[in-house]
């Protein structure tokens, strides 16, 4: 499903020069069906992954590749990776005051379908739609129709998050720290809505510094990402271990 | 024999000093002879810095006959429409009870624009003045169009808009110019107490065509104003306000957005004297211009001594699309009294990354989500507008200029 191979990835510089490379070759294969955890010290490349993946052009991939189902992601725009599935759930979501939230969600969806070769979803099954997630995720009416996230608290904009991502139905989630600034509540709600979406095809990158969100998300696999690679993989019981023990031990052994 | 001149007057300024001359009146001569002493204003006149009306109006231009008239008026507002063509109004059945159009020849000039170059140009040259008189205590319910569309010709108009106590109505003015034209404009207006004038203006130019228009409004007590404006450019395009409260209370709402695509020029110039106490001003103006384009907005709070208790907030902001895009903004507020809350901000960027990225992570393709974020910068500016109809076409008219290649 997902594979990133050798990728090394630096900030792009202004006028020519390079920035400092924050992913050093890291290999990853996360396949169909899966959830993977990233588990890694601050500043070890987690946030940059997700947004290379995603491609902002804020950086510059040197060497490697990634791909979606055996197809190239790095020459694509970031509108054609959402196209072809790949959604990622912000660390630091935006505030974009002017647009309202059900008319971008819905030019959104419909941008992605034309892409696809979808017909347009009608107003009335969109509105039902967005009426059923909003409750799923905790968001009432009257957050859903002001503009986007104005005005939000920080869990409140990862509610909006994991709405886009239920509405979206992406072929592969990324989820970049969903779980920071949530109470035990809206981790539940996180989990019911990954739990939702997981069909045996869709597949989960989810990035977290804490154990606890993966007590609702069971992975089938954990990585510890330290300085721009994965220095250790392992099952489920990797994430409590690094709990009691921190990073430490395997930042040292990389 | 007129007033000296400070330089040779251009081959344009002596055609239209020699077209003048034909114009009788007390009124016209004397509005002949003050611009045979000013002629057309240029930039070593401070207010007139960044928009040289002179530089780009050199040669001399024929006068519009009635059939030199641009593309027809978009009828998605329903109103009753009063053309301006060839220097003098015309409309077609009865306007609503409550308003009468009278043309008239030789009105004085409004105070407000007694010293204003281009409507002492507008004064001498044009043929008749249309007054538009809204009785006391009337409410106009169907807008007012006045159409001054002009192309490959020049024209010079007056309205006269005079609102009746307690009275309130809709003006909606669309100035279209297009093949070369120059169209300059005032519209003169009192709006007595208690009334309510509401006024929205569109301004669509080629690349050809100038175009400058004043509006100079005296609001009494109670008196409340709401305006907007949406210009594109075109050669050179300047739409200018002044503004005297003159009673107390008076409450305006101000609105503009210029969206200047490659080489075009837009000046939103406000001149607002609060003179009186206890007035409010909001105002919002919005730039969004592309390489080459050219956005002024110079705004001017006064507030005079006898305006305590003066509530008045500009707030001017531009995006630049492209490294050779420029805007002048100029805020500006003169205060003469102690107790009054006053603020303006300016600011000026380019489109944010990060939300650029953020709507093309959820599909939106960079020109889409380019112009997703254009349309909400701008939409401040219409925040307010009270008619779905007038709503919809300055929709209509940012939503058209992103389409002509704005969001590319």
């Amino acid at each position: 499903m997902l594979r990133i191979d050798d990728l090394h990835a630096r900030v792009a510089g202004d006028d020519g020069e390079a920035g400092p490379e924050i992913l050093k070759g890291l290999t990853l294969d996360v396949p169909a069906g899966a959830v993977h955890a990233i588990m890694g010290p601050n500043g070890a490349g987690k946030s940059t992954l997700s947004h290379v993946v995603a491609g902002r052009d804020d950086y510059e991939v040197t060497a490697g590749s990634v791909t979606l189902d055996g197809a190239d992601l790095l020459d694509l725009e970031p509108d054609e990776r959402a196209a072809k599935g790949v959604f990622l759930s912000f660390q630091h979501p935006m505030e974009i005051p002017g647009v309202a939230t059900m008319n971008f969600i819905r030019t959104a969806l419909n941008a992605q379908r034309a892409a696809r070769g979808e017909d347009e979803v009608s107003a009335a099954d969109f509105l039902k739609r967005v009426r059923e997630k909003a409750k799923l995720v905790g968001l009432t009416d009257d957050k859903v129709k002001r503009p986007f996230n104005v005005g939000f608290s920080g869990g409140e904009k990862k509610r909006m998050e994991m709405l886009q991502m239920a509405m979206f139905e992406p072929r592969f989630c990324i989820m970049d720290e969903t779980d920071s600034g949530l109470d035990i509540d809206a981790l539940k709600m996180v989990g019911e809505v990954v739990n939702a979406l997981r069909d045996g095809s869709r597949g989960f990158l989810v990035i977290t510094h804490y154990q606890r969100l993966l007590d609702y998300i069971k992975p089938d696999a954990v990585h510890v990402l330290a300085d721009g690679r994965i220095v250790k993989s392992g099952g489920p019981e990797l994430a409590l271990q690094l709990e009691t023990s921190g990073y430490d031990q395997f930042i040292e052994a990389a | 024999m007129a007033a000296a001149r400070a330089q040779d007057p251009t081959p344009m300024e002596a055609s239209l000093l020699e077209a003048a001359s034909g114009r009788g009146g007390d009124v016209s001569s004397a509005a002949r002879d003050a611009f045979a002493a000013r002629g057309l204003p240029h930039r070593r006149i401070e207010d007139w810095r960044w928009t040289d009306l002179r530089a780009v109006l050199r040669d001399p231009l024929v006068f519009a006959g009635a059939n030199d008239v641009g593309a027809p008026a978009p009828s998605t507002i329903d109103a009753f429409v009063v053309a301006v063509r060839g220097g003098e109004a015309t409309w077609d059945g009865e306007p609503p009870a409550g308003v009468t159009l009278t043309r008239v020849a030789g009105a004085a000039v409004h105070d407000l624009l007694a010293e204003h170059p281009t409507a002492i140009a507008a004064t001498a040259l044009s043929h008749a003045g249309l007054a538009v008189h809204i009785a006391d205590g009337v409410s106009i319910d169907r807008p007012i169009v006045f159409d001054f569309s002009t192309a490959g010709a020049q024209q010079h108009a007056r309205v006269l808009l005079h609102v009746g106590s307690g009275a309130s109505a809709s003006v909606v003015e669309r100035h279209a110019a297009s093949g070369g034209a120059f169209v300059n404009t005032t519209l003169e207006s009192t709006v007595e107490a208690g009334a309510a004038l509401e006024r929205y203006v569109f301004q669509e130019a080629d690349g050809a065509s100038v175009q400058c228009a004043v509006a100079g409004v005296a609001l009494g007590e109670g008196a409340r104003l709401r305006q907007h404006l949406l210009l594109t450019g075109g050669k050179l395009v300047r739409m200018e306000t002044r503004l005297d409260y003159q009673g107390a209370g008076v409450e305006a709402e101000i609105g503009g957005a210029a969206l200047i695509a490659g080489g075009a020029h837009a000046d939103a110039t406000t001149w607002i004297a609060h003179n009186a106490p206890g007035c409010r001003t909001r105002q919002t103006h919005r730039s969004v211009v592309r390489d080459r384009g050219r956005s002024v907005f110079q705004g001017k709070f006064l507030v005079n001594r006898a305006a305590q208790q003066t509530d008045a907030d500009m707030q001017a902001a531009a995006l630049l699309l492209e490294d050779g895009a420029e805007a002048n903004h100029k805020p500006e507020l003169e205060i003469y009294a102690d107790d009054v809350a006053c603020a303006h901000g300016a600011t000026a960027g380019a489109l944010d990354a990060a939300a650029l990225f953020y709507l093309r992570q959820r599909g939106l393709s960079a020109e889409a989500a380019r112009a997703l974020l254009i349309e909400a910068f701008v939409a401040e500016a219409f925040d307010g507008v009270a008619r779905d109809d007038v709503a919809a076409a300055y929709a209509a008219g940012v939503a058209a200029w992103l389409s002509a290649g704005g969001a590319a």
